[in-house]
């Protein structure tokens, strides 16, 4: 039997919520999005890492939480399989599915999905099945894809898939004046993300290194499992006197060592330290975003994600070619050198920005009101 | 109104009660002066023949997708295995086209199943055209066994909520809702034209025989669901233990291993001399033969959404025993006494059908009240239709403007549809496993020879091969 009367709208992550990354994270602050929006939201994720490309009859046995969730760590309070998930999908007027290229089964939840329901698509940068997505996906108009950024949007509407963007990244209340630092030297930069290749966090050490005693760097981020990377930058720290790997922080902790940091380093790149190509190191940049919030000055490596955000909040003088060390140098040393001021003045106009494009607050109002297009309200009357 | 009648098939091709009763109500709304037209499938495999509909137009706009003959194993073609419980794109657009064109005050939906119901269902909710499902089976349950390679049950569910309902029984409307309800719902018992039931005004009918053979009827499908096989054995115990002398009638088409099965009971227990095997008859015929036997015993099972067999039996004046889960027993009374505890146990049968010969009081006073108490339910044109009626005409005034236009909606349920063929198509997982090489032969030739040997022939080898063997083993 179908629940009697269920939420209006769900948000089913196709990756479990019990690990937080950025995509895993941004799953969560849109259902805290919902809640601050008043409206009432299902929040389901996959109870594990299921196989992408199983066969039907396995496929509708992966097990899906339905998650409470108020703001804080989500927890499940009901497992079910796809079957019974797909069947009670259809109840839902609206459906937002994140993480939709992680698994096949996504193809079963469009196609669960009733004529009059809406359906709504986030990738959120995992793509293990984005080659068959791209093959099966029929587009209609009661199906958006609603990416994370416009570089995101664009890479989906480049194999076919049209897609629109629409970012957030902090919420009002996060944001903070930038603070009147006393001058200090050495300048204090940090590298926040999990410990993955393509975050190259080696290009920070290289950079700060090379600076020694005008700058230290702290590199805070949970283990990613890949412990040849792990140890790869313990060495590369341990030759240095101004760096260091702090590794996993809780949010209150990360947020104090950001607040206390003077520059933000984001340095992802296509190419990694074993000269791995990735498709796509980010979609959006997240921490650029906290940064800004928090009054810290963020220098980017010069991606098509990062370059849309610096460029949105007028930093993309903080921007670099990914991976060359020296010129990241030169820009820490140029922030070194800025008068505190100057640098809060930066900050400050690009938190003004922040606030009209990229809150949390609004996020999904945003996402779930904007309109049918005109052609179909027509054909409707 | 101008009423547009669903289903997946319809006279002359009948499976079984569902068709007629889509032809007795489309029948009996152009009778009751509307304009009726009945969208149905070409027919596939040979099908029990049935006498045509006049004064209702028919088309066949369909595409059969779903051969009866081979039930559950017939998943033969890659685009329409989801016919039993799926989305089919050709039939959907040749609805939509269809209420496009001939703009119909109402959907007055028969069986889908077969026809890709779930597309077929959304189809009509979206059309904004008032839609009632006339529920003469188990609809959900077919739905829910059908999700090979998709899973639309919800998709169901939701477009029930959009439509209206009208159910044989009580029970048929539990069991329809299992997967989800519809906006609104009303039962009504299954309608039969009683006009066409020579003796049903003429009081009781004789008295059972002192000497010689009471007859015993069984009709309608004869199949192992409907328990024939336990009517057989409980006439062996009527006859060597209870020591009446009774005889059975089997009327209606019936299997060639079927009827083998029978008879291997019949002589095991040394009565199959007592069994009279008549064949599939037209109604007039049935009707003419009916007049003529002293009771029925209709083992019906709990699947029967209603079961016309009894009430017609009932409205002859015949006491009849049957299965106590039926739908149609709620047409007749809650003291009627003929309801079988246990409708696969022979001897609950025998003793039930005993109880109707030696009680000769009680059976005359049913034999009496029964025509009477199953016409003022199921009488077609005088209750049944005036009910249905009034029932489309209250949600017809109802109706409102669908939220999505209708080519919108269609364009949503083809894309969906279309996306899961791609993945099952990409990931190699082309619904159910088929069937081996040798099952699927042996069916090939099974299909051949029935399409070659016209229904009428085939049954008349069938009933004299019956006589013969009856013959051999007296």
């Amino acid at each position: 039997m179908l629940p009697a009367s269920p939420a209006p709208a769900a948000i089913i992550s196709q990756l479990p919520l019990d690990v937080v990354g950025g995509g895993e994270r941004f799953t969560l602050q849109a259902h805290r999005s919902a809640l601050a929006c008043g409206d009432v939201v299902d929040l389901w994720c996959a109870a594990a890492g299921n196989p992408p490309m199983e066969p039907h009859a396995r496929r509708m046995d992966h097990a899906y939480h339905r998650l409470a969730h108020g703001g804080g760590t989500p927890v499940p309070i009901e497992t079910v399989p796809l079957r019974e998930l797909l069947r009670r999908q259809a109840a839902y007027e609206t459906v937002v599915v994140h993480q939709h290229l992680v698994n096949a089964s996504t193809l079963d939840m469009l196609s669960a999905a009733p004529p009059t329901q809406r359906m709504i698509l986030t990738s959120l940068g995992a793509e293990p099945i984005g080659e068959l997505f791209a093959k099966a996906y029929e587009p209609h108009s009661g199906l958006e894809i609603v990416e994370i950024s416009a570089y995101a949007a664009s890479r989906a509407t480049s194999r076919g898939m049209p897609a629109t963007s629409l970012s957030a990244g902090v919420w009002r209340s996060d944001i903070a004046a930038p603070i009147a630092r006393p001058p200090a030297a050495p300048l204090r930069t940090v590298a926040i993300g999990r410990l993955l290749p393509h975050k190259a966090f080696e290009i920070a050490i290289d950079a700060v290194a090379g600076i020694d005693s005008a700058a230290t760097l702290t590199i805070i981020g949970p283990s990613s499992g890949d412990t040849a990377y792990e140890q790869h930058l313990a060495t590369l720290a341990a030759r240095t006197v101004n760096c260091r790997v702090a590794g996993f922080l809780d949010d209150a902790a990360r947020t104090e060592t950001l607040t206390q940091a003077d520059v933000l380093l984001a340095n992802s790149a296509h190419v990694t330290y074993t000269g791995k190509r990735l498709d796509q190191p980010e979609l959006l940049g997240l921490v650029i975003l906290e940064a800004i919030a928090n009054g810290v000055l963020p220098i980017c490596s010069d991606i098509p994600s990062f370059r849309e955000i610096c460029e949105a909040l007028g930093i993309e003088r903080w921007l670099y070619p990914e991976r060359d060390s020296a010129a990241l140098r030169e820009l820490v040393r140029a922030a070194a050198e800025l008068a505190p001021e100057a640098r809060r003045r930066i900050v400050r106009t690009a938190a003004e920005r922040l606030e009209n494009m990229y809150l949390w607050d609004d996020y999904w109002v945003r996402l779930t009101r904007r309109g049918i297009a005109p052609a179909h309200l027509a054909r409707a009357a | 109104m101008k009423l547009l009648f669903v289903s997946n098939l319809f006279p002359p091709h009948v499976v079984g009660g569902y068709e007629m009763g889509c032809q007795m109500h489309a029948r009996a709304a152009a009778r009751a002066g509307h304009d009726v037209l009945v969208a149905t499938s070409m027919s596939f495999g040979s099908l029990v023949k049935q006498s045509a509909s006049p004064g209702v137009a028919v088309r066949p706009i369909f595409e059969p997708v779903f051969d009866y003959e081979f039930g559950d194993r017939n998943y033969q073609r890659p685009l329409t295995y989801a016919g039993p419980g799926g989305i089919h794109p050709g039939n959907c657009l040749a609805l939509a086209e269809l209420i496009h064109t001939w703009r119909p005050d109402a959907i007055w939906m028969h069986n889908p199943l077969g026809l890709g119901p779930v597309g077929i269902l959304e189809t009509a909710a979206s059309s904004g055209v008032p839609t009632v499902v006339h529920l003469m089976d188990f609809l959900d349950e077919g739905i829910r066994l059908s999700q090979h390679g998709f899973e639309l049950a919800g998709r169901w569910a939701a477009a029930k909520a959009r439509v209206h309902a009208i159910a044989c029984s009580t029970r048929t409307l539990e069991e329809n809702s299992r997967l989800g309800r519809y906006a609104s719902a009303i039962v009504v018992p299954g309608g039969i034209e009683t006009d066409a039931i020579p003796c049903r005004d003429d009081g009781p009918r004789p008295d059972f025989p002192s000497h010689g053979p009471v007859r015993m009827v069984s009709f309608g499908q004869l199949k192992s669901h409907k328990g024939v096989q336990h009517v057989v054995a409980a006439l062996g115990i009527l006859r060597r233990w209870m020591r009446l002398d009774v005889e059975l009638h089997l009327i209606g088409s019936c299997e060639a291993e079927f009827e083998r099965e029978l008879m291997a009971i019949a002589t095991s227990l040394g009565c199959a001399s007592a069994i009279h095997a008549h064949g599939r008859k037209g109604r007039d015929e049935l009707h003419r033969l009916l007049a003529t036997m002293h009771l029925a015993v209709l083992p019906l099972n709990e699947r029967e959404a209603f079961g016309y067999v009894a009430p017609e039996a009932a409205l002859h004046g015949m006491c009849v025993a049957i299965g106590g889960n039926a739908g149609c027993t709620e047409v007749f009374p809650e003291n009627y006494p003929y309801l079988l505890a246990a409708r696969d146990d022979p001897a609950v049968i025998a003793a039930t059908v005993r109880r109707i010969i030696v009680n000769g009081d009680e059976r005359r006073h049913w034999e009496r009240a029964l025509p009477a108490i199953v016409a003022e339910r199921c009488d077609l044109d005088g209750v049944v239709m005036p009910r249905c009626l009034d029932f489309i005409a209250g949600i017809a005034a109802r109706a409102r403007t669908p939220t999505i236009a209708p080519e919108v909606a269609l364009e949503r349920t083809l894309a969906t549809w279309q996306m899961n063929r791609n993945l099952s198509r990409l990931l190699g997982d082309d619904g159910p496993a088929p069937e081996d090489k040798q099952r699927r032969l042996g069916r090939r030739l099974n299909r051949a020879l029935r399409r070659a040997v016209p229904a009428g022939l085939q049954y008349r080898f069938k009933t004299l091969a019956m006589r013969l063997r009856r013959l051999r083993a007296a």
